[in-house]
């Protein structure tokens, strides 16, 4: 049976600051695991979860411990939940940030089944038999049973789950310049935000909460005679109301990168009723400033002994927060265990809001802060110079006791108590968290007295200021705003910029220095080490720390993959500065690193990386002038067009209709939209002398009317593009290629012409988009063509011809080609006159039974006719020679690109892998792409193979299959067997030359 | 993310919209060179503004970019 619930919301107080930022008039009911509970406005769902008396919110990543919440900011490593339903289903919130809004469904995570019975939790007790790195150490033979351990692993790992269905909501990008970024609104942000619009800068200030004013309302005490809170509320309300100052809340930086850009991703209030109603619900910002101001603040370390990381364990500043922002008690029995004096401070408040304090535990031998005093003489139970060392849990892992020992006789049992509570809050002192500066490349530098890392030398632009920079008095961190801010003025100005800084008068208590620790006990056993945890998230303790300094793994990036330390969603933001300190005793020759922090600093949604570019404007579709003629067909991805693949017929399959559009071709006459061949014009004085450079194929005495196919290699010799060129005059030449290669035929071009060649006099113009174009396949287009009007002689076209003129009535360019073994031209009108060509020839060819075809059938044509395809045939390390073209490669000419990589004498060796076809004895079994080749399918794995199919497909001309493939030596073993790999098996086959099919004869 | 300004259109865009193309100077000049931990010449396009190729300056470091110019011009670091 499930423990009575207490409600640990504190009734109103008249007067106090207690629960300041909830309304009590306004109940908000919600759930959390299926369970009915109640909150109020202003909740965050952190809180409401604490007010319901809700310890254990999830369990460990790795063991399966029962977590409650430790922290109230982006830092804790526990409150992770999934919230909403559905579609809205969102997973690694945490539960510190988000507020509560009415009828939300909260869920834990790492529960399975469910939080009550977590069977995941069994793991935990098998502990000791996963040191860290255990999965790579344990899963990795027999191989076969890694499916089984994946299986589970996955079920019981991986944090939160992903939703079904498409995401429902809208996420947008902004890009926005400004003078300065302030990361953090905090006293320390808000100082540097008034001295740098005070010059009139454009400012935007980040804060990751919804509210400004960082922890200002964790203290008591008057700046210029008014109440703290009041003072900074009025500040507040004055940048806000500056039209300089852009205020972004519940914004959390993601990252920092070169030359002043930011990624900011905001969540935008679900609650706010002001948006449209087509809102986005989050959004990256992207912006580029020219300072950046870090005033992120401190952490609160948490205390490192066995067992704290049970629910009901929480950091004794969140502690007082959750008091008095929300008028919540985190439990009723309270030990308090401190560095410094804010666990004094913490006590104070909690005593004032009901709870008992059992004891406050102080690690300091000799505390005399003012604090210290006024709770002695208050006669609060304290225990100087003793550390908490363990705690003892309740029925459902809860905390139930902690184990007090005294630091000067650590080992000796009986200086250990006990003292019975249902909370431990916990205060290893302030570590500075300036970890954003390390995006840009700064390493911080551990400061051993303060037990944290101080920003070290930062880049250009970069200034952090105020508890991130390691001040942590009101006074101070107000100081040292301002003198952020006027820095920054300074870098954004390039000049100096005399201002005033404020003078305050600030009563606020100051604090002693808190006394760094690591380990507790100080001397601690194995078993000790073993759980007391230092990065909650990943479950990494002491003990896992050593096996991995003792396994070698001692540096910080090797530790970290080792480990897992400081990974995740909070990003060990907790762990970093313990970590060290531990790191720092155990090796005292090294100096404690960090290590390298990336982006995202705080999680950040798919959708909202993703923006606006999903659906039909993740990649939005080109379209030629024939789409709205060819939309009987079926199309395929190519790059961003969307070509037509086939026109099936109804009823008909892909297959089905790419052998009968093949066989039409084949018997008569064919048209095919051929608009994204690409079309580029050189011509200039010394185009021709440009393009004999740049290809390996002769071209300078091309005659003009004339076209020759030609290679273009890279520097190293390896074919990288293929283009019919044509000569239209004598210093004009038309560069066909193959579909969607425009651009980086393009490209290729200018950056010999401008880095290599400026003397040259030549322009290269990309006419792929001016001109549509239709190619005309098969043995009846001679026939088609000379009933058209036209003159250009184009009946009687040969090869290889290229000419320009009036072509049934508009301006035309025509070339003959022959990849597919039968005749073939290619037409080119301006793109607007397009449509009404296809038209007219589709009528025209009717007698001869016309059949339009898309790039499925012209690749089985073109397989027919052995010709190689960029795409399938070549991947950067097959030469001319390799593809059967050495005719192609003049040799003795100077110079051209890839000549010199091409003689290189392994580009000629015997044995390397040459185009060759592939026919299988089995007719109808086709290879599929990719699929390799072995001579003795018998011999047992590993086989040697010798080579891979390229390209394949049925041919309906030959009735049989056809396939390319690269095998070694390939031309010396023309009709010689190999065997196909296909789904274990090998199949017989007989390599062949390309030429399947010649003069419209098979060959 | 460089915030780049093309010397020969003049447009000042993110580091996406150009197109690093190794280190300046004609090819047969810049193979083989060991890159220092200080100011390098590259060449970069100006990929989606003016498909220009120009020499830029840039702090492999700090990646500080202390000069730009148009193929042709006479290349310098920046530094005076």
């Amino acid at each position: 049976m499930a423990r009575a619930r207490r409600n640990l919301r504190v009734p109103e107080k008249e007067g106090s600051n207690i629960g300041r930022l909830i309304d009590r008039t306004q109940p908000i009911s919600f759930t959390f695991n299926g369970r009915a509970m109640k909150g109020f406005a202003g909740d965050t769902v952190a809180s409401a979860l604490i007010a319901n008396d809700v310890r254990r919110l999830t369990s460990s990543f790795k063991y399966h411990r029962p977590r409650g919440v430790l922290g109230i900011g982006s830092d804790d490593p526990n409150a992770i939940v999934e919230i909403g339903v559905g579609d809205r289903r969102t997973p690694n919130l945490n539960a510190t940030q988000v507020l509560l809004a009415p009828d939300m469904r909260i869920a834990s995570q790492n529960v399975w089944p469910s939080p009550r019975l977590d069977l995941g939790g069994l793991i935990g007790r098998l502990k000791p038999l996963m040191p860290p790195s255990f999965q790579y150490k344990t899963f990795k033979w027999p191989v076969p049973t890694w499916r089984v351990y994946e299986k589970a692993l996955r079920t019981l790992g991986g944090i939160g789950t992903v939703p079904g269905a498409a995401d429902p909501d809208r996420y947008e990008h902004i890009h926005v310049d400004a003078d300065v970024l302030i990361v953090g609104g905090g006293l320390a942000g808000i100082a540097a935000a008034e001295a740098a619009s005070a010059a009139d800068l454009k400012v935007v200030l980040v804060e990751e909460t919804h509210r400004l004013g960082g922890i200002a309302d964790g203290y008591d005490g008057r700046v210029d005679g008014k109440p703290l809170l009041d003072w900074v509320q009025n500040k507040v309300r004055n940048l806000a109301a500056s039209r300089d100052v852009h205020i972004l809340t519940n914004a959390g930086v993601a990252g920092l990168y070169d030359h002043g850009l930011a990624i900011i991703h905001e969540r935008l209030d679900p609650n706010a009723s002001v948006e449209p109603e087509n809102a986005p619900r989050e959004r990256i910002w992207k912006l580029r400033t020219k300072a950046v101001i870090l005033a992120t603040g401190a952490h609160e370390k948490p205390l490192v002994f066995p067992d704290n990381d049970r629910p009901g364990i929480m950091l004794a500043t969140a502690a007082r927060l959750y008091l008095r922002r929300y008028g919540v008690l985190p439990g009723q029995r309270v030990v308090i265990a401190t560095t410094g004096d804010e666990g004094y401070r913490t006590a104070a408040d909690l005593a004032a809001g009901g709870a008992e304090i059992v004891r406050v535990v102080d690690l300091r031998l000799d505390p005399d802060g003012s604090l210290f005093h006024i709770m002695k003489a208050r006669g609060t139970p304290l225990a100087v110079g003793s550390a908490p060392v363990g705690t003892t849990k309740g029925k459902k892992g809860e905390l139930a006791g902690v184990t007090i020992a005294n630091r000067l006789t650590l080992d000796g049992p009986a200086l250990r108590s006990h003292a019975d509570a249902d909370t431990l809050l916990v205060s290893g002192g302030w570590g500075p968290a300036p970890f954003l500066a390390g995006h840009l490349g700064a390493r911080l530098v551990f400061d051993e007295e303060l037990g944290g890392f101080r920003p070290g030398e930062l880049p250009g632009g970069l200034f952090v200021a105020g508890a991130a920079n390691g001040k942590f008095h009101a006074a101070e961190v107000l100081e040292d705003g301002w003198r952020a801010g006027s820095i920054a003025v300074e870098h954004v100005l390039g000049s100096s910029w005399s201002s005033v800084v404020p003078s305050h008068s600030i009563e606020v208590t100051a604090d002693d220095d808190a006394e760094p620790v690591g380990m507790l006990p100080d001397v601690a056993t194995a078993a000790e080490r073993a759980t007391a945890f230092v990065d909650l998230q990943n479950d990494v303790t002491i003990g896992d720390l050593d096996i991995a300094i003792r396994e070698g793994y001692s540096a910080p990036e090797h530790l970290k993959r080792y480990t897992t330390l400081g990974q995740g969603v909070d990003q060990g933001k907790l762990a970093v500065a313990n970590a060290a300190m531990v790191m720092a005793k155990a090796l005292p020759n090294a100096t404690p690193a960090h290590t390298t922090f990336r982006p995202p600093w705080t999680p950040i949604t798919f959708g909202a990386i993703a923006g606006t570019r999903r659906g039909v404007l993740f990649k939005p579709v080109r379209e030629t002038p024939l789409t709205a003629l060819t939309s009987d067909a079926l199309r395929e991805p190519l790059g961003l067009w969307r070509p037509p693949a086939v026109f099936p017929r109804p009823g008909e399959s892909r297959e089905e209709a790419v052998r009968r559009e093949a066989r039409s071709v084949r018997n008569g006459v064919g048209l095919f939209d051929a608009t994204l061949g690409v079309k580029i014009a050189v011509q200039g004085p010394d185009a021709a002398q440009f393009l004999d450079r740049m290809s390996a194929t002769n071209l300078a005495d091309l005659e003009v009317g004339r076209s020759r196919f030609a290679l273009f290699l890279d520097n190293d010799g390896f074919v990288l593009e293929d283009a019919v060129i044509a000569r239209a005059e004598n210093d004009r030449f038309i560069v066909s290629a193959g579909i969607g290669r425009a651009d980086n035929l393009c490209a290729w071009f200018e950056r010999w012409r401008q880095r290599e060649w400026p003397d040259l006099n030549l322009f290269i113009t990309d006419e792929t988009e001016r001109w549509g174009q239709l190619l005309l396949a098969g043995p009846r287009v001679p026939e088609l063509l000379a009933a058209a009007s036209s003159d250009i002689d184009i009946a009687g076209f040969e090869t290889d011809s290229y000419a320009e003129g009036e072509f049934m009535g508009t301006t035309a360019r025509a070339l003959a080609t022959r990849y597919t073994a039968t005749p073939e031209v290619e037409i080119a009108v301006p793109a607007g006159h397009l449509p009404s060509l296809w038209e007219q020839i589709t009528e025209a060819g009717k007698p001869l039974g016309i059949t339009h075809f898309g790039t499925d059938t012209l690749h089985r044509l073109r397989l027919e006719g052995g010709a190689f395809d960029l795409d399938h045939e070549t991947d950067g390390s097959v030469t001319p020679y390799d593809l059967g073209l050495g005719d192609l490669v003049k040799v003795d000419k100077p110079f051209f690109v890839g000549k010199e990589g091409l003689e290189r004498p392994g580009m000629t060796r015997s044995s390397r892998r040459h185009l060759v076809g592939v026919l299988t004895e089995d007719p109808s079994f086709v290879p599929p792409p990719g699929a390799h080749l072995v001579l003795d399918p018998d011999h047992a794995p590993p086989r040697r193979v010798v080579g891979h199919v390229t390209s394949s497909g049925y041919s309906p001309t030959l009735r049989r299959s056809l396939a390319l493939a690269l095998i070694s030596a390939g031309e010396r073993h023309i009709g010689d067997r190999v065997f196909i790999v296909s789904s274990g098996e090998g199949l017989p086959a007989i390599i062949s030359s390309t030429a399947f099919f010649s003069n419209g004869e098979p060959t | 993310m460089l915030m780049i300004r093309c010397p020969v259109c003049g447009i000042a865009a993110d580091e996406t919209e150009f197109t690093s193309g190794g280190l300046y100077g004609r090819l047969e000049e810049t193979e083989n060179r060991v890159i220092p931990r200080d100011v390098v010449r590259e060449w970069w396009l100006c990929a989606r503004g003016c498909g220009t190729w120009f020499g830029m300056a840039r702090h492999v470091v700090n990646q500080r970019v202390t000069a730009t110019w148009a193929a042709g011009d006479e290349p310098w670091d920046g530094r005076h």
